[in-house]
C-alpha cells in the first residue's frame, strides 16, 4: 500500500534551517532571475496519474523520480492490481499497471473491461520469487530448493513440515526441521498472487483445482488475484508486497514462506528459493534467468484481441534453457487510447514521454533495483502501443536510439547472450551449492558432508572462495578466542581448519522448537541477527581469483594458527624436556 | 527591482470592489497579509511567501478567525483556500480556479462544500447566473483554463485528486488563528494555471492568484447554520455569494526551469535515499548546457555495495563504507564526500487538549507543536512495541506499561507541555522503513551507546515501572532492521483472520513514504475489518482527522523538510536535547571520527560536544576508478565536482541544496575536490601513503598482535556484526578492539579525524602489516619456549596459555 506523489519542496517549515540563509538568497534568485532569461528547453508536460500493482512499484518509483528532470510529473499509488485497473475503469486514473488482464473470473466475479478504450503495454520484466524464512539449529537457511510441484504443494496446504521428505529430496545437503510451514499470501487482489497461482494452475492443475475446491472456490479455479484461504489452515494472510515479506522477515515467523516480487527480498535481506526448472537445475530470479526465460514468452500478437501483448507463460514454465527462472514475468501498463474520461492529448504527451523513457532507458535500472530488463521483442511491442496513446510525440520514439540494456543496437539480446549458466551444485541430484540467495547473498549455508562436489566439507568450499569470508570469521574468532571456548574460524581464509577445531567444543543441542537435533557449531549468540550462519559476506566477483591477499591470508592464518597452537604445544614438550632433564 | 514592482502591485490592489483586500502589511521578505471583509472583517490572513515562487509549500497564517465548528469536523467557520490564474489586474475570476479536484475523495464538510457544483437544494444561492430558477440537474461552475479550454463537468483534465492543491477546509482554532502549508504549484503541476510560465515577448513569467474564501455561519441565502449534518455549511466556495467573501493575494512566480532532453542516455548513480532530494534538485541544472544527463536510483546498502564491488560500479553513493576487508586489494574505492544532512525522527503533533485542561490550553487545540525531546530509551520503547497501543490494549503482559509514549512519565518529564493533552490513538511507535540499511543501524547505534536504553533493552525496568515488551527483550543493538516482533493478534468480530500487528501498524518502503504519512496524518494502519470489501479484508483506516495528527517517522532532515515535518529533538551524549540544525550538525561532523577507511568518517553519538545533533550522515559518492571508461570517469567527477560547488548553494533554484541539508564544510568540498581529480584521472596506481599512515601502520599492528592476547572481552558482546567497531572508534587505546585482525590492507584507520586530505585510500604497504605483525607475533612465541629453555623463571603453563589464546 505504498503511495508516492510527486511533491513540492518545502519553502517555510523548517526555520531552524533556512531562517538565517534565506534573504540573501532571496536576493541573490531575484536578480538572476531577472537577468538571466532561460534558455528554451522548456518542453511542457501536464502532470499525469496512475495506480496499481505493487509488483513493479519499486521500478516505477525510481522511473518517476528521474523524470522530474525532464519536466515529467507522474504520481503512482501502489494500491495493488486489482485496485489499479478499478480505478482506470472508472477514469479515476490516467493509467493503471498490472499483471493480469481485465476479464478474468475471480471468486465468481468478472472484472469487467472498462469502456474507454484502452491497451496493454508491457513496462518491466521479474520474477515471482518465494521469500522464506528458515533455520537450521540457530543459523539461517539461504541455500532452499524447491521443485514448482512442491512450491505448489506448499501453498495448497498439502506439504505441512519442512522435514517433510519431497523437500528433502530437493535439498540434499540440508537436514531440515520438523517445523510447520507458513505459507503467507496476499490479503488484497494482488497480481503477484495472480502469478503465482497462475503458475500452480497451469503446472499442477489438479493439486491446485482440489484446493480451490476445499477453499470453497469454482473449479477450476485458474489463477486467481485473491488468493483463496482456507480457515484454520495455518495460511496467513496479510496486505500488500511490504505486508508479506514483512511479515516473513521477523525473528518469529520462522517457517514462513510468501510470493514477493525479487527486489523485496533483496531490501528485506532475506534469502530466495532456487526452483527447479524443466531442465533440471534450481535456479535463482536474477535479471538473467528471467530474461532467459522470458525469451520463451509466447506474446498474444494479435492486435485484435482483448488480450493483446499479454503473456502466455506456459512456454517460460517449461523453457528448457537451463537457466530460466520459471515463474519469470512482466508487468504491463493499462493505457489509454482515446481521450476519454479526463484523458487529454496534453496528458498523452506525457504519458508517452514516460513510457519511452522507461521502456528504453529506464530499463537500464532493472537490474540493480531486482528487476529485469524487457527484452526486444517487448520493447517493440511496447513502443507500437505506445504510439496509439493520443497526443504522443511519435516522432521522438526510436529503437535505435533505445538504451535498453538487453539488446544492442542490432537487437541481439546482450543479457541472454551473456547471462551466466548455473553451476553444477545447482543441478538436481546429490549436490547443493552453498551459496546464499537474494537479500541474503552473501550468506552462505552450509551443506551435509557428501552434498557438495568435492566432497568436502561445505564450510570449506564457502571459504576457499571468498576472501572475504576468512576476515570476517577472524574477526569474530577474537572473540570467542578469548573466551578460551574455541578458536573456530581463526583459520583465516581455510574454513575448514576452523570448523575442524569447531566441532570439538560445540556439543550436540536439541532444538527446543523442533526437538530435532541442532547442527554442530550452531553459534546462537545474542538475539535476533546473531544466527547469520557464518557472518561471512561473500563478493559476488566471480572472477577474482587467488591474489596476493589470499596468499598473505592464508600466510597469516597459518601463522595465527600457529601462534595459537604451537606454543602450548612447544612448551608443553619442552617442559616435558626439561622434567625429564 | 521586481521585489519593488511586486509591492506596487500589492498596494494597487488595496480599494478593489468587494474582494477583501487592503495590504496592511509587508512582514519582511514577500509575505503579505490581508484583511477580510464584512462578517469577515476582523480576519487578516498571512501568505509567508509571495515572490519568486517555485513548487514549494508556503504557509498561509489567520488570526481573527471564528473557531472552526466542531472542533475536527467542518461544519461551521472555516477557510478554504485555492490557487488561481488570471489577468485581471482585480484578482482571478472564479472559472480560474483549481478548487473540487477533491470532491470525490474528500469526506468532511457539508456536501458541496468541497465542489464546484452552483445549485443545491433545497437551498438556492439567489446571487447566482448559472442556475435559473427551478433548474433541474447538476450545474457546475465551469472550469478556464489558461490554455483556452472550459469544461463545464465536475471533473476535468487538468486537476484531479491525485494532484490538486486546494485545501477545501482550512481550520480555524480556538483562539482565531490558523495555519495551512499550501502547494503552490507551478506550470508543470498545474497545466490549467499556467503558473511561472515564460510568456514570448513578456518580462516576466505569468503571475498568478491565491484565493482565500472564508466560510462562517451563513449560507448563500443567509440562514444561520449550526453543527449539525442536516443543517451545516452546504455550498462550495465557488457560489456567487460565498465568492464575493473572498480575499485575493497576488503570486510572482520564478520562471519555470529548463529541463533535460527527455531521451539522452543517462549516466547511472544509486545509492542511499539521504541524498535522493539534493540528487534530484541537481538533475535538471547538471544538464544544461548540454552536460550529461544523469540517472538515480534509491536501492538497499547492500545492494550498492555488490554493485560497487562487481565489474561494473558506476557511482554509488552512501555513508558507511565497504568493509575494507571485502575490498580485493586490486580495487581502489574513491570516496568523495558530497553531502551533509542528518536522520531525524520527524513529527507532525496536533495539540489536543485533555477533557479536563484549562481554557488556556484548549485554544490551542489543532495546533502543530514544535518541539518533542526525545530520550535514547523512549526511542527504545517506541521501537520496542513496549507500549500497549503498539500491540493491542488486551496484550496482558504489557498491562503495567503506559498505553502510549504521551502517558509516559518519562516522557512527561521532559515534555512537559504534553501533560495536559490525550491523543485519540497515542504515539506508541514510530512509522519505521522495511528492510535493512545503513541508517537502522546508525539510529540502534545511538540507542544502544546509552545506559539507560541498554538496560532497558536487556529487561531492566525504568524507575516508573515500565518493562520492555518481553518478546524484545535481549534484543541486540547491532543491528540494521527494525523488528515487529510481538506475535499478538485480535481477533475481530466477523473476521475468519486474526488482526496483527503488520496490519495495524504497517511499515513503510522508505524514509519518502513515512514522511508522507506523517504530513498527511496517515498511520496506514488497517484495523476495522470490511466484510464488504472483495474479498473482505481489513481497511485501511481513514487518516486522522484534521487537527488531530500525532505520528512520527524515521526520517532524513531533507526528506523531513519536503514534507513539512518537524524533527525531534533527541539527547546527545551530555545529556542535552538537539534538534538537527545547521549548528548541531557542524558540530556533529567535527565530533564524527575515523571510520577504518581513510578519508571517511563515521558518526560519534559518543561525542560530548553539548551542541553536536547524534545522527549526522555524510554521504560520500563512491567509484572504482579504474573500472570507468574515460567518458564516464569525465561525467561522474563533474557531478562531484557540481555536487561540491554549485549544489552546495542552499536555494530553492533547480540546482542548489534543497531545504534539509547543510552545505558541506570547506574541508570536505577540498577533500571531495582531490577525489574528483583522481576518478577524473582514472587513479589505478595505489599511492604510496604519505605521513599520515604511520599512525595506520601503528594501529594496524597493534590491533593484530593484540588480537590473539586480548580479544576475550569484545567477544563477550556476542553481536555477530561490527560492534566492536565502536568500541575501537571512541576507545582507540582498549586492547583487541580492532575489528578484523587478520584481514590484510584494512589495517590502517585514519587516525587524523575529520578533516584529514590524505589522498591515498589506502593499502599500500599496509596490507602487508598485519602478516608481519603475525610473523613478528609468531617470531615471539617461538622465542617464548627459547626463553623459557634458557631457564629463566619458571612460570607456570597457564600462562603461557593464556597469553597466546
Amino acid at each position: 500500500m505504498t503511495v508516492h506523489e510527486v511533491h513540492p519542496r518545502v519553502g517555510r517549515s523548517q526555520p531552524s534551517l533556512r531562517r538565517l540563509r534565506s534573504l540573501s538568497v532571496a536576493v541573490l534568485v531575484v536578480l538572476a532571475s531577472a537577468l538571466v532569461l532561460p534558455d528554451a528547453n522548456a518542453e511542457t508536460y501536464v502532470p499525469i496519474s496512475g495506480a496499481g500493482s505493487t509488483w513493479s512499484q519499486n521500478a516505477l518509483d525510481q522511473w518517476r523520480r528521474n523524470v522530474n528532470q525532464y519536466g515529467l510529473r507522474v504520481n503512482y499509488q501502489g494500491t495493488g492490481s486489482s485496485d489499479g485497473r478499478n480505478q482506470f475503469r472508472n477514469g479515476t486514473v490516467d493509467f493503471a499497471v498490472t499483471e493480469i488482464p481485465y476479464g478474468l473470473k475471480d471468486g465468481g466475479v468478472v472484472d469487467q473491461p472498462p469502456q474507454r478504450p484502452f491497451a496493454y503495454m508491457p513496462i518491466v520484466a521479474g520474477g515471482t520469487s518465494f521469500m522464506y524464512n528458515l533455520k537450521i539449529g540457530g543459523r539461517r537457511v539461504t541455500n532452499l530448493r524447491l521443485s514448482g510441484e512442491n512450491l505448489t504443494k506448499i501453498f495448497t496446504g498439502v506439504l505441512k513440515k519442512w522435514s517433510d521428505p519431497a523437500i528433502k529430496a530437493d535439498n540434499p545437503g540440508l537436514t531440515l526441521p520438523a517445523r510447520q510451514i507458513v505459507p503467507v499470501v496476499r490479503s488484497d487482489g494482488s497480481g503477484t498472487t495472480a502469478q503465482a497461482t497462475s503458475f500452480f494452475s497451469k503446472k499442477y492443475a489438479s493439486l491446485w483445482d482440489s484446493y480451490c475446491a476445499r477453499a470453497g472456490r469454482p473449479t477450476p479455479c485458474g489463477s486467481t488475484s485473491f488468493f483463496p484461504v482456507i480457515p484454520g489452515s495455518g495460511f496467513t494472510a496479510q496486505s500488500g508486497s511490504l505486508g508479506v515479506s514483512g511479515y516473513v522477515s521477523q525473528g518469529q515467523n520462522e517457517g514462513t514462506i510468501t510470493y514477493v516480487e525479487y527486489s523485496y527480498a533483496l531490501n528485506a535481506g532475506f534469502p530466495v528459493v532456487k526452483v527447479l526448472n524443466n531442465a533440471g537445475y534450481y535456479v535463482e530470479p536474477t535479471s538473467n534467468s528471467v530474461a532467459v526465460a522470458l525469451l520463451a514468452a509466447q506474446i498474444d500478437e494479435n492486435p485484435s484481441s482483448s488480450t493483446y501483448l499479454t503473456p502466455n507463460l506456459i512456454p517460460v514454465y517449461n523453457n528448457a534453457d537451463r537457466r530460466t527462472y520459471p515463474l519469470s514475468s512482466y508487468s504491463y501498463m493499462v493505457i489509454p487510447t482515446g481521450t476519454t474520461n479526463t484523458f487529454s492529448v496534453d496528458k498523452g504527451k506525457t504519458l508517452g514521454a514516460f513510457a519511452y523513457y522507461f521502456l528504453c532507458e529506464g530499463q537500464q535500472q532493472a537490474p540493480v533495483l531486482g528487476y529485469s530488463p524487457l527484452p526486444i521483442n517487448l520493447v517493440q511491442a511496447g513502443l507500437k502501443q505506445v504510439r496509439r496513446i493520443p497526443g504522443v510525440q511519435a516522432q521522438s520514439i526510436d529503437i535505435r536510439k533505445c538504451n535498453n540494456p538487453t539488446f544492442s543496437s542490432s537487437g541481439v539480446n546482450t543479457l541472454a547472450k551473456t547471462a551466466p549458466y548455473p553451476t553444477a551444485c545447482d543441478r538436481q541430484g546429490r549436490y547443493q551449492c552453498t551459496a546464499g540467495t537474494g537479500g541474503a547473498a552473501s550468506t552462505p549455508t552450509s551443506v551435509n558432508a557428501g552434498a557438495t562436489p568435492g566432497g568436502t566439507s561445505s564450510a570449506g568450499s564457502s571459504g576457499g572462495n571468498s576472501s572475504s569470508g576468512g576476515t570476517a570469521g577472524a574477526g569474530k574468532s577474537n572473540g570467542t578466542g578469548g573466551g578460551g571456548s574455541n578458536g573456530t574460524t581463526a583459520g583465516g581464509g581455510t574454513g575448514r581448519t576452523g570448523v575442524g577445531t569447531a566441532g570439538g567444543t560445540t556439543g550436540t543441542t536439541i532444538d527446543p522448537d523442533t526437538g530435532q537435533v541442532v547442527q554442530q557449531g550452531a553459534n546462537t549468540s545474542g538475539g535476533g541477527d546473531g544466527s547469520v550462519v557464518a557472518a561471512v559476506p561473500v563478493t559476488t566477483d566471480a572472477a577474482s581469483g587467488w591474489h596476493t591477499q589470499q596468499s598473505l591470508m592464508l600466510i597469516a592464518a597459518l601463522l595465527l594458527l600457529g601462534m595459537v597452537i604451537g606454543p602450548p604445544l612447544f612448551a608443553r614438550r619442552m617442559q616435558s624436556q626439561g622434567g625429564s632433564n | 527591482m521586481s521585489a519593488l514592482l511586486g509591492l506596487a502591485g500589492i498596494i494597487g490592489l488595496a480599494p478593489v470592489g468587494t474582494v477583501g483586500s487592503a495590504a496592511i502589511a509587508s512582514t519582511g521578505g514577500s509575505a503579505v497579509t490581508i484583511q477580510g471583509t464584512g462578517e469577515f472583517a476582523g480576519l487578516a490572513v498571512t501568505v509567508a511567501q509571495t515572490r519568486n515562487l517555485v513548487n514549494q509549500v508556503v504557509s498561509v497564517s489567520w488570526s481573527g478567525g471564528k473557531p472552526t465548528q466542531p472542533s475536527g469536523a467542518f461544519s461551521l467557520d472555516y477557510l478554504q483556500i485555492m490557487q488561481c490564474w488570471g489577468y485581471d489586474a482585480a484578482g482571478p475570476d472564479r472559472t480560474q480556479c483549481e478548487f473540487g479536484g477533491r470532491a470525490t475523495f474528500e469526506t468532511r464538510g457539508g456536501d458541496y462544500t468541497r465542489t464546484r457544483q452552483a445549485n443545491y437544494s433545497p437551498l438556492f444561492d439567489p446571487n447566482e447566473p448559472l442556475v435559473p430558477p427551478g433548474s433541474t440537474g447538476s450545474v457546475f461552475v465551469p472550469f478556464k483554463s489558461v490554455t483556452g479550454k472550459t469544461i463545464s463537468d465536475n471533473t476535468n483534465e487538468f486537476f484531479d485528486a491525485n494532484t490538486t492543491n486546494e485545501i477545501p477546509f482550512g481550520r480555524t482554532k480556538g483562539d482565531g488563528t490558523g495555519e495551512e502549508f499550501f502547494e503552490v504549484q507551478t506550470q508543470r503541476e498545474a497545466p490549467g494555471l499556467g503558473c511561472g510560465q515564460i510568456l514570448a515577448g513578456e518580462p516576466a513569467p505569468r503571475k498568478c492568484w491565491l484565493v482565500m474564501v472564508p466560510r462562517g455561519i451563513h449560507e448563500v441565502d443567509g440562514s444561520v447554520r449550526d453543527t449539525s449534518n442536516s443543517n451545516q455549511l452546504i455550498s462550495s466556495p465557488l457560489s456567487t455569494t460565498n465568492w464575493a467573501h473572498r480575499l485575493v493575494v497576488p503570486l510572482d512566480f520564478a520562471p519555470v526551469g529548463n529541463v533535460c532532453p527527455i531521451g539522452s542516455s543517462e549516466r547511472r548513480t544509486v545509492g542511499l535515499e539521504s541524498i535522493a532530494e539534493a540528487v534530484t534538485r541537481w538533475q535538471p541544472a547538471l544538464c544544461t548546457g548540454g552536460g550529461p544527463v544523469y540517472g538515480y536510483a534509491e536501492v538497499p546498502d547492500s545492494v550498492a555495495r555488490r554493485q560497487l564491488l562487481g565489474t561494473q560500479p558506476g557511482m554509488v553513493f552512501m555513508s558507511t563504507p565497504v568493509d575494507p576487508a571485502q575490498v580485493p586489494p586490486t580495487k581502489r574505492l574513491v570516496y568523495a564526500p558530497i553531502s551533509l544532512s542528518g536522520l531525524s525522527l520527524s513529527f507532525v503533533v496536533e495539540s489536543q487538549s485533555a477533557a479536563n485542561a484549562p481554557a488556556a490550553i484548549k485554544v490551542h487545540d489543532g495546533e502543530r507543536l514544535t518541539s518533542l525531546n526525545l530520550t535514547p530509551r523512549l526511542v527504545a520503547k517506541l521501537l520496542t512495541q513496549s507500549y500497549r497501543l503498539a500491540v493491542d490494549g488486551d496484550a496482558g503482559y504489557l498491562k503495567d506499561n503506559p498505553a502510549d509514549m504521551t502517558k509516559d512519565p518519562e516522557f512527561l518529564a521532559i515534555n512537559p507541555a504534553f501533560r495536559q493533552l490525550s491523543f485519540t490513538r497515542g504515539i506508541p511507535d514510530i512509522i519505521t522503513p522495511a528492510g535493512l540499511s545503513d541508517a537502522n543501524k546508525q539510529l540502534w547505534e545511538w540507542v544502544g551507546t546509552d545506559a539507560e536504553a541498554r538496560n532497558f533493552l536487556a529487561g531492566a525496568p525504568d524507575k516508573w515501572g515500565m518493562r520492555i515488551n518481553p518478546f524484545y527483550q535481549g534484543q541486540s543493538t547491532s543491528r540494521e532492521d527494525f523488528p515487529k516482533q510481538d506475535p499478538y493478534c485480535r481477533k475481530v468480530v466477523g473476521a475468519p483472520t486474526r488482526l496483527c500487528a503488520l496490519d495495524a501498524h504497517p511499515y513503510v518502503s522508505d524514509f519518502h513514504e513515512g514522511s508522507r504519512a506523517v504530513g498527511r496524518a496517515d498511520s496506514l494502519g488497517r484495523t476495522a475489518w470490511d466484510p464488504l470489501a472483495v474479498p473482505p479484508a481489513f481497511k485501511r483506516l481513514t487518516p486522522i482527522p484534521g487537527g488531530q495528527n500525532a505520528l512520527i517517522a524515521l526520517t532524513d532532515t531533507a526528506t523531513s523538510a519536503r514534507y513539512g515535518l518537524t524533527p525531534a529533538r533527541l539527547r546527545n551524549a551530555s545529556g542535552v536535547f538537539v534538534a538537527p540544525t545547521t549548528s548541531s550538525l557542524t558540530a556533529a561532523y567535527q565530533s564524527m571520527g575515523p571510520s577504518g577507511v581513510v578519508g571517511v568518517i563515521k558518526p560519534n553519538p559518543l561525542s560530548r560536544v553539548r551542541s553536536a545533533y547524534p545522527l549526522p550522515t555524510v554521504s560520500y559518492a563512491v567509484t572504482i576508478p579504474a573500472l570507468l571508461d574515460a567518458r564516464s570517469a569525465k561525467d561522474y567527477a563533474n557531478l562531484v565536482r557540481f555536487a561540491i560547488g554549485k549544489g552546495q548553494q542552499p536555494g530553492t533554484d533547480p540546482g542548489q541544496l534543497p531545504d534539509g541539508y547543510v552545505p558541506l564544510p570547506r574541508s570536505l568540498k577540498a577533500l571531495a575536490a582531490i577525489k574528483a581529480t583522481d576518478i577524473e584521472n582514472r587513479v589505478t596506481a595505489v599511492v604510496p601513503s604519505t605521513t599520515g599512515n604511520s599512525p595506520g601502520t601503528g594501529s594496524g599492528s597493534g590491533g593484530g598482535g593484540q588480537s590473539s592476547g586480548g580479544g576475550g572481552s569484545p567477544g563477550s558482546s556476542g553481536g555477530s556484526t561490527g560492534g566492536s567497531t565502536t568500541t575501537g572508534v571512541t576507545n582507540p587505546t582498549q586492547p583487541g578492539s580492532a575489528p578484523k585482525p587478520a584481514a590484510p590492507g584494512s589495517s590502517p584507520t585514519d587516525a587524523s579525524g575529520p578533516r584529514a586530505l590524505t589522498p591515498a585510500d589506502l593499502v599500500g604497504a599496509a596490507r602487508y602489516t598485519v602478516a608481519f605483525a603475525l610473523l613478528l607475533g609468531a617470531l615471539a612465541a617461538g622465542l617464548v619456549p627459547v626463553m623459557r629453555r634458557k631457564g629463566d623463571a619458571l612460570r607456570p603453563m597457564k600462562h603461557v596459555a593464556v597469553q597466546h589464546n
